[in-house]
């Protein structure tokens, strides 16, 4: 008979089974972590350590303390840790290149402030770490666990595969990591990373060691890596070796550069077919309905440079600000980060595509409904792109939001819209002569009760605040 | 005792330490070193063994008259 693994444990977090010391559940709000023996010794010397008790105190690691819980199957765990909730669970193929970035050199920063309490990471996978607003946040405690003499970083492998090469690409070739990271839940091996940035082992920083060494050695290694730490402990490995590699990785990590997001918003922004005061209006249409009460979560589909996500996060805990261009969410990452703004996490997201869930059984890292229950969805200026780049039937689109079971604010860009003609220029005549007015506000009225509605100054937009059907 | 749930694979080891620099270059030689000499007594065993099948392969086909 063979071990199913994780399916025997439904009652556990099902993206926790990989590290078999330590299991995740749901009590209600609480979020409990089962420690096996070691685990739990693990934890106490950690708990213990001065760099431990430094990253709770500033926010580096998610917040954690010990508590009696009772585990979903009975299991008699040697110790159990209660965290603080994340908001909304994000994945690395939902990040934007800053974020994947801050994210790796969090990891990289915390284990080497760890090995100076003699402790190292057991692990280096990028789900280690989640955003809270735009902070990046540890949140796998059990991963920490005293170092041994002799021993190498065991995440480095993980590393460069969760956040290195990723991050190569995107330096390096201008190639987004998200289609990478979103089809293997493991990254990019050291091989395909040599495949594709072939021909920069000299041009670029840390591609000869870290990535054509590393595929070279991979397969003239290949095998089980037991006898490695033998020979290394043999051959002289001493900890400012390990401390070597890491901080040489920081600097390499930090050196990385996005070039097209280094430039300003300048005339990127999407909003130059706007006049001023239509803008003007549509924001107070979405103040009024966020400040009608208070929601938990807020989903801005295609939130571009964020404005009306910062409308809406005064009214609410957490906005995901979710737009399909890479560039534009790393821009407004970095805005958020330099100007501290909490509440808004952004995201990369493309509505017509979403992320499917992905590891094992699908369910490891699953989609975003399963993790994230909007109270409201903006979805301004969205409709026309689903329905005319990506052919998807509004009546679809409409369906979906009503599977949400949230508020809607919507914004139907009218046949008569300039961005409409233009999207339908290369279409071929005849294909979209059911996107208008009145069609898409006849589906609307068969889904939604209509709790407002206006129409912009220029004559060719109309907003709309839907309420689910009672 | 390894302790580690992931299997880092020996390469990555080895060239963590070549990214160390200097220091790490010198003991990564010396690790590659010593597991290539036990590559090739594993391979000088393995065609022992191959020659010594071969050899009895021979002897089991070589022909009854």
């Amino acid at each position: 008979m063979t071990d199913a693994g994780p399916s025997h444990d439904p009652e556990y977090d099902a993206g926790s089974f990989r590290d078999p010391s330590s299991r995740v559940w749901r009590d209600g709000d609480r979020i409990l972590r089962g420690l096996d023996e070691t685990a739990a010794a693990d934890w106490q010397k950690t708990a213990n350590a001065t760099f431990f008790k430094n990253a709770l105190a500033d926010g580096r690691i998610v917040s954690t303390q010990q508590v009696e819980g009772a585990s979903p199957d009975g299991r008699d765990w040697a110790g159990v840790l209660e965290h603080e909730r994340v908001p909304v669970v994000t994945y690395p193929h939902e990040w934007s290149f800053s974020m994947l970035q801050d994210a790796a050199l969090l990891t990289l920063r915390l284990v080497r402030a760890a090995i100076d309490d003699d402790i190292t990471t057991k692990d280096a996978t990028a789900y280690n770490v989640q955003f809270i607003g735009a902070r990046p946040v540890f949140i796998d405690v059990p991963s920490f666990e005293p170092y041994r003499k002799g021993e190498a970083w065991w995440g480095y492998r993980q590393f460069c595969q969760m956040f290195l090469f990723p991050l190569m690409f995107t330096a390096y070739k201008d190639l987004p990591h998200q289609p990478w990271m979103r089809g293997a839940v493991d990254g990019i091996t050291p091989e395909q990373a040599r495949r594709v940035l072939q021909g920069r082992r000299t041009a670029s920083k840390g591609v000869f060691s870290h990535v054509w060494l590393h595929a070279k050695a991979d397969t003239r290694f290949k095998g089980g890596s037991a006898d490695t730490v033998s020979d290394m402990k043999k051959a002289g490995y001493k900890k400012e070796i390990y401390i070597a590699t890491i901080d040489r990785l920081i600097k390499l990590v930090d050196g990385l550069e996005w070039d097209r997001s280094e430039s300003t918003w300048g005339d990127y922004s999407e909003r130059g077919h706007y006049q001023s005061k239509e803008l003007l209006l549509k924001g107070d249409f979405v103040r009024t309905v966020a400040s009608q009460s208070h929601r938990s979560q807020v989903w801005d589909v295609g939130a571009n440079d964020g404005m009306f996500s910062r409308i809406t996060a005064e009214h609410s805990d957490t906005v995901l600000a979710m737009d399909a261009d890479d560039l534009v969410v790393d821009r407004l990452y970095r805005e958020l980060r330099a100007d501290g703004t909490t509440g808004i996490v952004p995201m990369y997201m493309n509505f017509a595509d979403p992320s499917p869930g992905i590891g094992w059984n699908g369910t490891e890292r699953p989609p975003l409904p399963s993790r994230s229950q909007p109270d409201l969805v903006l979805a301004l200026a969205v409709i026309h792109h689903l329905a005319l780049t990506h052919n998807v039937p509004t009546s679809a689109i409409l369906d979906n939001f009503v599977s949400l079971d949230s508020e809607v604010v919507l914004e139907i860009p009218t046949e008569n819209d300039q961005m409409v003609k233009t999207l339908l220029r290369h279409k071929r005549a005849g294909t979209h002569d059911a996107y208008t007015l009145d069609t898409i506000e006849a589906q609307i009225n068969d889904r939604f009760d209509v709790r407002s509605r206006e129409e912009l100054p220029g004559g060719t937009r109309v907003i709309f605040h839907l309420a689910p059907r009672s | 005792m390894i302790n580690g749930y992931l299997d880092p694979a020996s390469g990555g080891m080895i060239v963590s330490m070549v990214a160390a620099g200097a220091a790490g270059a010198g003991v990564a030689a010396k690790t590659m070193m010593s597991k290539m000499r036990f590559k090739k007594r594993a391979e000088e065993l393995a065609d022992d063994e191959d020659s010594a099948t071969t050899d009895a392969a021979e002897v089991v086909d070589e022909p009854t008259q």
